[in-house]
């Protein structure tokens, strides 16, 4: 799952024309867009905003196995161009004097740069960095729910000390729209990352199937997901794990949470005798 | 190439730190307070950030020197480890540095002339007796030579004192610098092997054991002492023949009277790093072997242990003399 979140409409827009994302209408505390694993909340400006819709929309896709962020939003900027898009790898909260490094594992076109939070627009811009009112609160949230790696914040330059800051929606719109391209492969490669981690993983249904079988302590409970995450990267599924475990001719048909981590063992020794 | 230099804003210009960020003139430079804000956040994946972790120019404060935990030495009275980097430029599955720290950015401490006031320090407390250091504890000595230029410093420091014996350990063929310098028998260079299976299987990125060799016998030649760590035993179904296959390739090339010491010991990692390697690695199969916990310490039944340790400690004796044998006993 891949989670864009903006402050304006306007700055979200280009995302959701790019990946064709459609509003949600069983939500209602903050606009969503949607389609497969892509969604794109509108949080509002600011950074009490940002962090409650990051929280919310966590919340809500609470079932995924890994979430990837992006926090896409325009910044302001002393001497950048207007339109110049950057990725994020320092973020200073302004007031709290916290900061935050997004980790820089994308190969991306996209330049990185330090980001300043502040919590009312800034007139003052620094001259090495670029100033928003959003990414520290959207970052400090989102790793609350995913690992840095996975969180990050691409800002494009809507003013600076020549050009003051857009009140049209359009043209905000217009500058992460001319982006889109380097935007998108960005994202791109953040959702390969975070199928690393899916990959990894056990869905919660399947989970459940499992946990269905007999009642299994909390301990027995980490042993059985060390067990089924090692068996299923073997190249066994679900349904073949399922099927050993429901078999009557197996050795481990007595369907206690002993019996089933016993043979679960077994067969992982077995697997993981030449290494 | 490192995917990002974040450099401590005390060390910026720091001689070798200019140096070395001369070498990654195209890498982002960003400027940090202390590397605990990017090293320790626990909200970190080791595994991603393996796959193209930073570097992480840092002053090292205090404590530069420490004991070493028990039973870690080379039968020395005075034991102290250093580290220079935190973490290793390979990736070997079986090391407890996976499970060690939440960032697998690499730390280098450039402010080595801390490190050396503080051993010439300890040293001096114990004059008249052999003191160890250990410089391969938290990460590869050697391997990362071209950057931090570390032994390159350290020879040096380490002739001018007179008891101060150092350990290198290496999986790297990185022996260039040491080259340059005129051999000293107390500073040994410890590679570290395991047989091919396991080498294939889990050292990710560790040049070949041919290399190595090579490597190895370079200083030989130029009459350095260097040691041998074959340290972990896996087990396979075909160890004990690969192991042998090992000693036979390694003594074809290198004269076991040119040995200072050799170590076995079989694989085994405190508890809470297994815990750790195993939940980022849950595809592996080494953690998924036959494998129990026995006082804190995750490792083979103590049975199959020994069956292990015997068979290597039998090849191993036909090849060396018996006086540079060190095994680990971590069991007593």
């Amino acid at each position: 799952m891949l989670i864009w979140v903006a402050a304006m409409h306007c700055e979200a827009k280009p995302v959701i024309d790019f990946f064709r994302l459609k509003k949600s209408h069983d939500h209602h505390a903050f606009d969503i867009y949607e389609k497969d694993n892509i969604c794109c909340i509108v949080s509002g400006i600011g950074k009490l905003n940002s962090a409650a819709a990051t929280a919310w929309v966590a919340a809500l896709h609470r079932q995924s196995r890994s979430i990837a962020w992006i926090n896409i939003g325009t910044a302001g900027s002393e001497s950048f161009a207007i339109g110049s898009a950057w990725s994020i790898n320092k973020i200073s909260d302004i007031e709290s004097g916290h900061r935050y490094y997004p980790v820089p594992l994308i190969n991306s076109q996209l330049p990185a740069k330090h980001c300043q939070t502040h919590n009312q627009p800034d007139n003052q811009y620094d001259s090495m960095s670029l100033s928003d009112m959003e990414a520290s609160a959207f970052f400090s949230t989102a790793t609350r729910f995913s690992s840095g790696e996975l969180i990050h914040c691409i800002k494009v330059v809507s003013d600076n000390s020549v050009t003051p800051c857009s009140r049209n929606k359009n043209e905000v719109s217009q500058l992460i729209q001319q982006n889109m391209k380097v935007i998108s492969e960005f994202s791109q490669a953040l959702i390969e990352i975070n199928q690393q981690i899916e990959q990894m993983g056990i869905s919660e249904t399947d989970w459940q199937r499992f946990l269905a079988q007999a009642h299994f302590s909390q301990t027995q409970k980490i042993q059985l997901k060390s067990c089924l995450r090692f068996l299923l990267s073997q190249g066994d599924s679900i349904d073949s794990l399922m099927a050993v475990i429901s078999s009557g001719a197996n050795a481990f048909s007595i369907k206690n949470s002993q019996s089933i981590l016993s043979g679960l063992a077994q067969r992982r020794i077995d697997f993981s005798r030449n290494l | 190439m490192v995917s990002c230099v974040y450099v401590e804003s005390s060390v910026k210009h720091h001689e070798r730190t200019l140096r070395i960020l001369a070498r990654f003139k195209n890498a982002p430079v960003v400027e940090i307070e202390h590397h605990g804000e990017v090293f320790n956040p626990s909200a970190q994946n080791f595994r991603l950030q393996k796959s193209n972790p930073a570097l992480i120019l840092a002053h090292k404060n205090n404590r530069h020197a420490l004991p070493t935990p028990e039973g870690y030495g080379l039968g020395g009275k005075h034991n102290f480890y250093f580290s220079h980097m935190l973490n290793c430029l390979y990736d070997c599955r079986y090391c407890f540095l996976q499970g060690m720290y939440n960032s697998a950015h690499q730390v280098i401490f450039v402010n080595y002339e801390d490190f050396d006031d503080d051993i010439t320090q300890i040293c001096a407390q114990h004059q008249s007796e052999p003191v160890w250091f250990f410089s391969g504890y938290d990460c590869d000595s050697l391997a990362y030579e071209p950057v931090t230029q570390f032994a390159n410093f350290f020879v040096p420091a380490f002739k001018k004192i007179d008891n101060a014996w150092l350990e290198l350990r290496t999986k790297s063929t990185q022996v260039r610098q040491l080259l340059k310098h005129e051999p000293c028998e107390r500073i040994i260079t410890a590679f570290s092997f395991t047989e091919q299976h396991s080498h294939d299987k889990l050292e990710h990125g560790v040049p070949s054991i041919e290399k190595r060799i090579d490597a190895m016998r370079l200083l030989v030649e130029a009459g350095w002492p260097i040691g041998l760590r074959f340290d972990p035993i896996v087990y396979h179904e075909n160890y004990q023949a690969s192991f042998s296959h090992l000693l036979e390739t390694i003594f074809s090339i290198i004269d076991p009277n040119c040995l200072h010491s050799v170590s076995l010991g079989a694989f085994r990692l405190p508890k809470n790093n297994f815990r750790q390697v195993n939940k980022l690695y849950p595809d592996e199969s080494l953690f998924h072997q036959n494998l129990v916990l026995d006082n804190g310490i995750v490792g083979y039944p103590l049975a199959q242990e020994e069956e292990m340790m015997r068979y290597c400690e039998q090849q191993l004796l036909q090849h060396i003399p018996t006086h540079c044998y060190q095994p680990c006993k971590w069991h007593e």
